[in-house]
């Protein structure tokens, strides 16, 4: 048995991050990991994917080539390889959080952590168990893909996992669910020229990015030869040796039989909350995911969860600030200052998608009266120098006040830009002071300043 | 020639009022005496009398405007032979002419249609200050009036941080604080190192931010937080009391007495009067202070940066609590009244306090102050100073206790407490006043000397 100032269960972005925290404010630290340090996000998300996609990237590159007046004879592709490169991006970069939980002198408790009640956590592993004690512990188990009742994962349907990690390219793939990881996949296994069908139950593909940008990316997958269906559901799943057959039947309940080779469940996320001990505590659940306040702190008195397991949005860069801002507050319980949480977005598919903030209809929704700002990234020099000139960027501005209400950008590489508009929102800078900033030339990020000139009809370059 | 009624002066710190109430109605006809509006001032809500006779023909500031300059035009009334052309331009002499306010029209029409207009900061700031005005006209005059307000507030920028008084606060929340006419100093701050943003001033107009509202916070484990209105008389009592206890080095000194005398006199008296004559254990205190202040004239002074005042009469504050603060109406010359005369005074301040119908003649000014919260089972407490007066003393509950002398007798105390400005009373001052008082307080018959 060990005492603990906090123990963390689980070592994603949420919970590696708030461990590293506690240790800088001098707190003795311990993590608990089941499998493997890093996460979801290290070992089976935001980067594994982030490395297929340079992959699928570079393939339609050079496709393109012929545009720039260079000849390639037909590349090739080693699928095995590009695969095994992402298990070593992974692998990497799940060592290095080693050490730093290792140079930052936290614990690392490897086995199943379940609460056995305030301030008290049972690791389980090989069969023995181990009693550790802590005041405060942080419950940042994350969440896991969902999966459609009567469906189970096995070689003809893939989570996002076997996605990932599979032994060669499928020809015909259907993806069901147009969320930020459905349409990833849909671009990785198109640009490297699989058959790929996209559907999506909602009226718009990504439901919850901006209107205009959601249909600005479906006619852009669609240029792209991705066939997306909307307003759609996949029903009727028979298997055969070959893959799947089932029907697509659309709003108007129109079927129509197609077969696969591969379908790709990506119908959302649930939160991990089972086989931690919550039954012995008192914890508040909604729909499953701990309910806590803006620090983290749940309905039980040291007991605290951050990241996926609280709700969406389910994103990693969420899910660290959470665990600082729960750490911060643990060490100091009086500590005031106001953090604002504004979180960012980004979706790499080609072309990418970022946004933060709200959408125009939210903040229509929410009563504000908007002035919004576009630019074309067509009328950008850098997109068309770099021959990839199709997307937008769009700024929303509280009319009132000039508050900036929010950001959406589709284009190429717009995941680096979007960052410019979380600062100036977390510094509440109003239209004045983004007026002032000068933005470097040729740069991409020229169109956030046309973007915000167009929303006071000032625009230069359109 | 039409009667113009301004905003008046009902007190000398008085720089603008609220209208209250209109107690009279367009058309009617007032006689010098009539009540014609409720004005609320930094510190009271009063009653304006008509000193004119006339018609009420126009009321340019609708009942509940806030912060009508002192002087500004708030109605007018006409005589018989008064034409309406007359009534125009006696309203001109008092706000800004036709042209003007067409100009500012045009400027709130570009707000709506031309909205690159609003890079110019000069304008942004007229058109809202216009906006804002216009609720607060009375819609037949709207066409006629150019607030004011407009005239004086151009030039005066939105608050930025100077050297020596820095403000830090983000762009958004120095605009929302303008547009909502905030001073960015009396707003604290929650952001980083104390930065004044967005969900500060959010707080202040009660206008929660949603963007933070939708992540992860339960809402099952919060109570909205209520959102009040800040009277006249509590930015008063805050801005009085924040530059006292930051600016006047307070001191402080207790002492118990002995209240044994005092109650039996206080019982030999009331026992034969009529109820509305009983004399109050504060009567006599006022009284012991008074008397106490006259032995002790060093004390009865104040600090005036430049030089120090000794007053030549006691003047005696006393706190009179009351539902939105608490007023301090004035004994004046209490050296020279007797307990009788201080009591009625005392009743009758009482009974108006509570009711908000002291003049400010009545409440300010004075030397020292006294406060007692002895009702409310306090010992006894440390008060601030109510500048420029140079101190104040606190009485506590009286108390029954036991007294060893020869034997064990039962005795009733009273502790008291001096807070005093040590620019211009050092503690052996201090202590002598408190000793005086102390022994008046002990021995109420030498009060009759």
């Amino acid at each position: 048995m060990s005492n603990y100032d906090l123990i963390v269960l689980g070592s994603g972005p949420g919970g590696y991050v708030a461990a590293i925290r506690a240790a800088q404010l001098g707190l003795k630290a311990a993590i608990i990991e089941k499998e493997t340090l890093g996460g979801i996000c290290l070992n089976w998300g935001c980067i594994p994917t982030k490395a297929l996609l340079k992959a699928s990237e570079l393939n339609y590159t050079l496709s393109k080539l012929d545009d720039f007046g260079i000849n390639v004879i037909k590349p090739k592709y080693n699928w095995s390889k590009i695969v095994s490169r992402t298990r070593k991006v992974a692998s990497k970069l799940s060592t290095g959080v080693g050490h730093l939980l290792k140079k930052n002198k936290i614990d690392i408790i490897y086995g199943m952590g379940s609460i056995a009640g305030q301030g008290r956590v049972i690791v389980n592993n090989s069969k023995k168990n181990v009693l550790h004690e802590s005041p405060n512990i942080i419950i940042a188990t994350g969440a896991r893909a969902r999966t459609i009742p009567g469906i189970k994962y096995n070689e003809h349907f893939w989570s996002y996992k076997e996605a990932m990690i599979s032994d060669k390219k499928p020809e015909k793939l259907l993806i069901i669910g147009a969320g930020a990881i459905g349409v990833e996949f849909a671009s990785f296994y198109n640009d490297f020229g699989s058959d790929v069908t996209l559907i999506e139950m909602q009226k718009n593909i990504l439901p919850s990015e901006d209107l205009e940008i959601s249909d600005l990316a479906k006619t852009y997958f669609e240029k792209s030869g991705i066939k997306v269906f909307v307003s759609t559901k996949a029903q009727d799943f028979k298997s055969n040796g070959n893959g799947v057959s089932c029907l697509l039947k659309n709003s108007e309940s129109i079927k129509k039989k197609h077969t696969f080779n591969k379908v790709i469940m990506a119908v959302g996320i649930e939160a991990n909350v089972e086989d931690i001990g919550l039954e012995n505590i008192n914890l508040e659940l909604d729909k499953g995911r701990i309910i806590t306040d803006s620090c983290g702190a749940t309905s039980e008195q040291g007991i605290y969860a951050i990241g996926d397991v609280t709700g969406p949005p389910w994103l990693a860069h969420k899910a660290s600030h959470e665990g600082i801002r729960c750490v911060e507050r643990i060490f100091d319980p009086n500590s005031t200052t106001n953090h604002r949480i504004i979180v960012p977005s980004c979706i790499y598919s080609r072309p990418q998608i970022a946004s933060i903030g709200l959408t125009e209809n939210g903040a229509l929704e929410k009563g504000y009266k908007t002035k919004v700002g576009k630019f074309p990234l067509v009328g950008n020099g850098k997109s068309i120098a770099m021959g990839s000139s199709d997307g937008i960027v769009k700024t929303i501005f509280n009319k009132d006040n000039g508050e900036l209400l929010g950001a959406h950008m589709i284009g190429t590489e717009v995941t680096e830009l979007i960052s410019n508009y979380s600062i100036a929102m977390q510094l509440e800078a109003t239209e004045d002071d983004l007026f002032n900033v000068i933005f470097p030339h040729p740069t991409v990020s020229e169109s956030i300043y046309e973007s915000v000139l167009n929303a006071f009809d000032r625009g230069l370059h359109i | 020639m039409p009667i113009p009624i301004l905003m008046p002066s009902l007190s000398p710190t008085m720089t603008e009022g609220n209208l209250v109430k209109w107690s009279k109605n367009i058309g009617d006809n007032i006689k010098p005496g009539d009540i014609i509006a409720e004005i609320e001032t930094d510190k009271a809500t009063m009653e304006i009398e008509s000193i004119e006779e006339g018609k009420l023909e126009k009321i340019i500031f609708k009942e509940g405007t806030e912060g009508i300059s002192v002087n500004s035009l708030i109605a007018v009334l006409s005589l018989p032979e008064d034409s309406s052309k007359d009534i125009d331009n006696l309203i001109k002499k008092y706000v800004p002419t036709k042209e003007t306010t067409e100009e500012v029209k045009l400027k709130q029409d570009n707000l709506e249609d031309n909205t690159s207009e609003l890079i110019n900061k000069e304008e942004i700031r007229e058109i809202v200050e216009s906006k804002q005005e216009d609720h607060v006209l009375s819609t037949e005059y709207k066409e006629n009036i150019i607030p004011k307000v407009i005239s004086n507030d151009i030039g005066k920028d939105i608050p930025a941080a100077n050297e020596e008084n820095k403000i830090f606060a983000s762009p958004l929340a120095r605009r929302m604080a303008h547009i909502n006419k905030i001073d960015l100093a009396d707003v604290k701050g929650s952001g980083p190192k104390g930065r004044i943003v967005k969900s500060d001033i959010d707080k202040l107009t009660n206008n929660y931010s949603e963007i933070n509202s939708n992540i992860n916070v339960n809402n099952k484990l919060f109570k909205p937080n209520k959102k009040l209105k800040i009277s006249s008389m509590r930015k008063t009592i805050a801005a009085k009391l924040s530059y006292s206890k930051s600016n006047v080095p307070h001191f402080y000194l207790t002492v118990e007495c002995s209240v044994e005398k005092l109650m039996t006199a206080r019982n030999d008296i009331n026992i034969e009067a009529d109820p509305e004559n009983k004399i109050s254990i504060n009567d006599f205190i006022i009284k012991a202070l008074a008397n106490a202040l006259q032995e002790v004239p060093e004390a009865n002074c104040s600090w005036q940066n430049d030089h120090i005042i000794i007053y030549g009469n006691v003047d005696i504050g006393v706190a009179v609590a009351v539902e939105e603060g608490l007023y301090t109406p004035i004994i004046r010359n209490a050296e020279n009244l007797g307990l009788q005369e201080i009591s009625s005074l005392m009743k009758d301040y009482i009974i108006r306090a509570k009711s908000n119908k002291l003049s400010p003649e009545e409440y300010e000014g004075g030397n020292f102050t006294l406060s007692n919260l002895g009702m409310y089972g306090i010992d006894s407490f440390s008060a601030i100073i109510n500048p420029p007066q140079s101190g104040i003393i606190t009485t506590g509950a009286i108390k029954k206790i036991p007294l060893v002398t020869d034997k064990i007798l039962n005795t009733y105390v009273m502790k008291c407490q001096l807070s005093g400005d040590h620019r211009v009373i050092d503690g052996v001052v201090g202590a002598k006043l408190l000793q005086s008082f102390k022994s008046f307080v002990e021995n109420p018959a030498k009060m009759l000397l």
